[in-house]
Formats: C-alpha cells, sequence, structure tokens
C-alpha cells in the first residue's frame, strides 16, 4: 500500500497562523502590559489613585490628615508627616510593583500597582 | 483523499482548541487587591478572582476575622480582652481567646519558656506597646521579671474564664499577628478562591481552585530598608490544610538608640533584655500562623544550633536564617525552594 503524505492548504496555514497570533496577542496584552499605578489608601480607604508615566512631573498631595505624598514619574514617597519617628519618610521613595510604604499612626499606605508581571505574590518582613 | 481532507481537519480543530485555550488562560483570574490597616499594622489581601461580590465579601470576612483576634489579643486597645486582663487579673473570656491561650501557653511550654506570653510588664518598660521607647531601670525590670511565668495564667476552658496570678501582664504580640491569620483560616477554610494576606510581615497563603503551582515570597534583607528582598521562596500549601503561613523575626524592626546602643524588640524572657545573638532574622514557614510566629521569636532568641534546627524538625517547619555578617542558612526541607536573589549574602558556614 502506497503511503500518501498531504500537505495542508494556504488558506488552512494562514487561519492557523492568525489563529495563533490571535491567541498571543490575548496572552501578552493580558498580562504584560506593566503599567504602574500610584494608589494612596486613608484608614482603609482609596483617596488618591494615578497612574504613572514617563512625563508625569513631580507633584505633591497633602492629604485629608495633613500627611504630604510627592509623586513623580518614578514613584511615590512620604515627604511630610507628624509622626513621631519619621518611619514613612525613612522609607524613601518606593518604586516597584507590590511595594508600598506605611505612616502607622496617621493610617495612611502608599502602595504602587501594576498589571505587569511580579516576581512575588507578597513579602514577610 | 478523503481521509487525508479528514485528517486536516482534525488538525486544523486541533489547533483552534489549543489557541482558544492559549486565550483563556490569557484571560484566567487576576489578582483583586486591597489594603487597609488593622492590628497597628498593614493589612494587604490579594484574592484570585475577577468577580467583585466574591472579592467583596471575601476581604469582609478576612477583615472581620482579624479584627476580632485584635479584640481578643490588644493589650492597649479599649474594650479588648487582654487589656482587661491586665488590668483586673481575671475575665470572663472569649471561645476565641480561650483557644488561643491555650495554644500559647502549651507552644511557650513546648519551646522551654524561650518565648512567654506574660512577658507584658517587661515590654510596657522598655516601651514597645507604645511610642515611648526607653531603657528601664534595672531595678524596675528586674521586678518586672519576677512575674514572668507562663505557668500563672489559668484557663478554665469549661466556663470560659482566664485568671492570671502574681499580677503578671500577658503580651503576644509574638503571636498575635500569626494567631489573626488562623482565625481567617478558620473563617475561609472552605473559601473556592485562592488568596494571599500579609498582616505586618505575616503572610498567609490559601490555594484553591484557579490557584495551581507555588506562592512566590520575598524574603526581607535586614540590611536594606523594608521594600527589599535578598531571596525568594516558592512554597506550595501543606497539603492538608491547602495553606502555608511564613513569619519573620528581625532585629529591624522596633528599634530605638540611647547613649548610642540600638536596642531591639525581641526581649529574651529570662533577662528581660534583648536578645543578643549573631542572628539578623529567622523567617520561619510552617502550617499554621501561631506556629510560624511563635517559631521565628523563639529562633531568634535560642540561636542557631542543634536544639532550634530539631524543634523546627518536630513542628514540620522550615527556616531561613540571616546572620550579621551578611550569611544566611535554609533548613533542608526549603534548600530546593529559595532562590537568592541578591548575591551579596554568602552560605552561613555549618559544621
Amino acid at each position: 500500500m502506497n503511503k500518501k503524505t498531504f500537505l495542508p492548504k494556504k488558506a488552512d496555514l494562514i487561519i492557523i497562523v492568525i489563529l495563533l497570533i490571535v491567541a498571543s496577542v490575548f496572552f501578552f496584552m493580558r498580562n504584560e502590559s506593566g503599567e504602574k499605578t500610584v494608589e494612596i489608601i486613608v484608614d482603609g480607604n482609596t483617596e488618591h489613585s494615578e497612574i504613572i508615566t514617563q512625563s508625569t512631573k513631580s507633584h505633591t498631595l497633602t492629604l485629608t490628615n495633613g500627611v504630604m505624598i510627592t509623586i513623580d514619574s518614578d514613584g511615590a514617597s512620604f515627604t511630610q508627616s507628624d509622626c513621631k519617628n519619621k518611619d514613612c519618610i525613612k522609607v524613601g521613595k518606593i518604586k516597584n510593583a507590590g511595594e508600598c510604604a506605611a505612616c502607622l499612626p496617621n493610617k495612611t499606605v502608599i502602595v504602587i500597582k501594576s498589571n505587569g508581571k511580579r516576581l512575588t505574590d507578597a513579602m514577610t518582613y | 483523499m478523503k481521509k487525508s481532507h479528514k485528517s486536516l481537519k482534525s488538525a486544523v480543530a486541533l489547533i483552534c482548541i489549543i489557541a482558544v485555550t492559549l486565550s483563556f488562560v490569557g484571560c484566567s483570574p487576576e489578582f483583586t487587591e486591597k489594603t487597609s490597616f488593622a492590628m497597628g499594622s498593614v493589612l494587604s489581601v490579594k484574592i484570585l478572582s475577577d468577580d467583585k461580590e466574591t472579592c467583596e465579601n471575601m476581604y469582609s470576612e478576612i477583615l472581620k476575622a482579624v479584627n476580632e483576634t485584635d479584640s481578643a489579643l490588644s493589650a492597649t486597645k479599649d474594650g479588648a480582652e487582654i487589656k482587661m486582663l491586665n488590668e483586673n487579673g481575671s475575665i470572663s473570656a472569649s471561645d476565641l481567646l480561650v483557644d488561643i491561650l491555650q495554644d500559647s501557653v502549651m507552644l511557650c511550654n513546648i519551646l522551654n519558656r524561650k518565648v512567654d506570653i506574660t512577658l507584658g510588664k517587661v515590654t510596657e518598660l522598655w516601651g514597645f506597646t507604645g511610642d515611648n521607647m526607653k531603657v528601664p531601670d534595672e531595678n524596675e525590670l528586674a521586678k518586672a521579671l519576677e512575674s514572668v511565668n507562663v505557668e500563672q495564667i489559668l484557663i478554665d476552658p469549661d466556663n470560659n474564664t482566664v485568671t492570671v496570678d502574681n499580677n503578671a501582664h500577658l503580651d503576644l504580640g509574638a503571636f498575635g499577628k500569626g494567631a489573626a491569620c488562623d482565625t481567617v483560616f478558620d473563617a475561609l477554610k472552605n473559601s473556592h478562591e485562592s488568596f494571599i494576606m500579609t498582616l505586618g510581615g505575616t503572610v498567609f497563603a490559601y490555594s484553591k481552585g484557579t490557584k495551581d503551582g507555588k506562592w512566590s515570597i520575598g524574603i526581607r534583607n535586614p540590611f536594606e530598608n523594608e521594600n527589599s528582598y535578598f531571596a525568594i521562596a516558592s512554597l506550595s500549601p501543606y497539603s492538608q490544610k491547602n495553606a502555608v503561613f511564613v513569619s519573620t523575626s528581625g532585629s529591624y524592626e522596633k528599634t530605638f538608640t540611647e547613649n548610642g546602643k540600638t536596642y531591639h524588640h525581641i526581649l529574651d524572657p529570662k533577662t528581660g533584655y534583648p536578645t543578643e545573638t549573631n542572628l539578623v532574622s529567622v523567617t520561619v514557614v510552617a502550617e499554621s500562623g501561631i506556629n510560624a510566629d511563635a517559631l521565628s521569636t523563639f529562633c531568634f532568641i535560642n540561636g542557631f544550633n542543634e536544639d532550634t534546627l530539631s524543634t523546627l524538625n518536630s513542628f514540620y517547619a522550615q527556616a531561613v536564617f540571616v546572620f550579621s555578617d551578611k550569611s544566611y542558612y535554609v533548613t533542608d526541607g526549603l534548600k530546593d525552594s529559595v532562590k537568592i536573589t541578591d548575591k551579596s549574602f554568602t552560605l552561613h558556614e555549618y559544621e
């Protein structure tokens, strides 16, 4: 018996390639956009949320509790607080997705969020 | 020829299925994150679900469980049971407090009282429960130390009463956040969504349903700021609970400097002074929150030795030790799971 080999038609190949490209675009768009958002939370409520980009200019926000936070294209930091030990200011600027800085006496926390891929799910300290 | 065409169609159908599956993988649920404050610390929760209502309900359950634990264990919050116990010497206690105290007393005894929850008066003298940290007067410290003995706690589980003799004060700082994670576990152990929560550095990860694979936990670099990690642990949940708990005790937390000397908050119950050790942090992975918390404190106080390692073994727990010379040691059960990301750390020499 003769074995015959059959090649897919050109149209089949085109459909296969298109399907794979579409699926890959969905996959990567979902996981790798990497946009960074600075979120400021006071006592559990989001008081400010801002997407930061290369063109974000440095600006300082004064929160309702008097705490001051500076945001720029790179990240965010506490710049003024009436807390005793100023631990929040000592943390410096947070830049990467998942990082946070907190002022416990003022119940204020800055978080950097991103829908890009992260190296860690959480941190123990 | 007909057969070949069928094969080709099957091949195209198969590829379509793969392509659609790939798309769905891309559309698998993302983490929904929420950050708040509880037990005087940052509470960060990530739930693996896109469903807003599910996430809101789960978050409410988590917050409720943590706040309930705080209302039982806080030594400073008005109306909290431990605060009332310290003030009055005896209270009618909630089921939650009775359960946590029974576990805590048992742990203190198993750990040879290297960790002792009756250290309250000593902690108060150092000011670690509030803002006013200072080196206490030697005589006052010696007197406070006389009240430290976990045997003085009398728990009556039938009548839900707790009495503390010798005017001792309880301080569950070394157990509280882990205990809160256990309360959350009890509330959400039948959840269909995976989630991970961090409460002041204690991590609890729960895997169910859509979450497969391992959780990646960054271990803080004790020599840098609080967002830096020097290693990543890839952790699978303990299979019988679908959960894993991680806690770190480090000498960089709650410190103050007086007359040129820096003091940390991990007090040795035998001396009443901050533990002197060549360790700077110990991270423990365990099957319950209270075990992770208690063991990380115990390891720090007891030091890096055979006794500490065998105690960890008896709890089916693993640990990462970091020393003041920037070396590290990872226990056998974690060796394949921990990746050192900061290459300036070196392996601790241990014979």
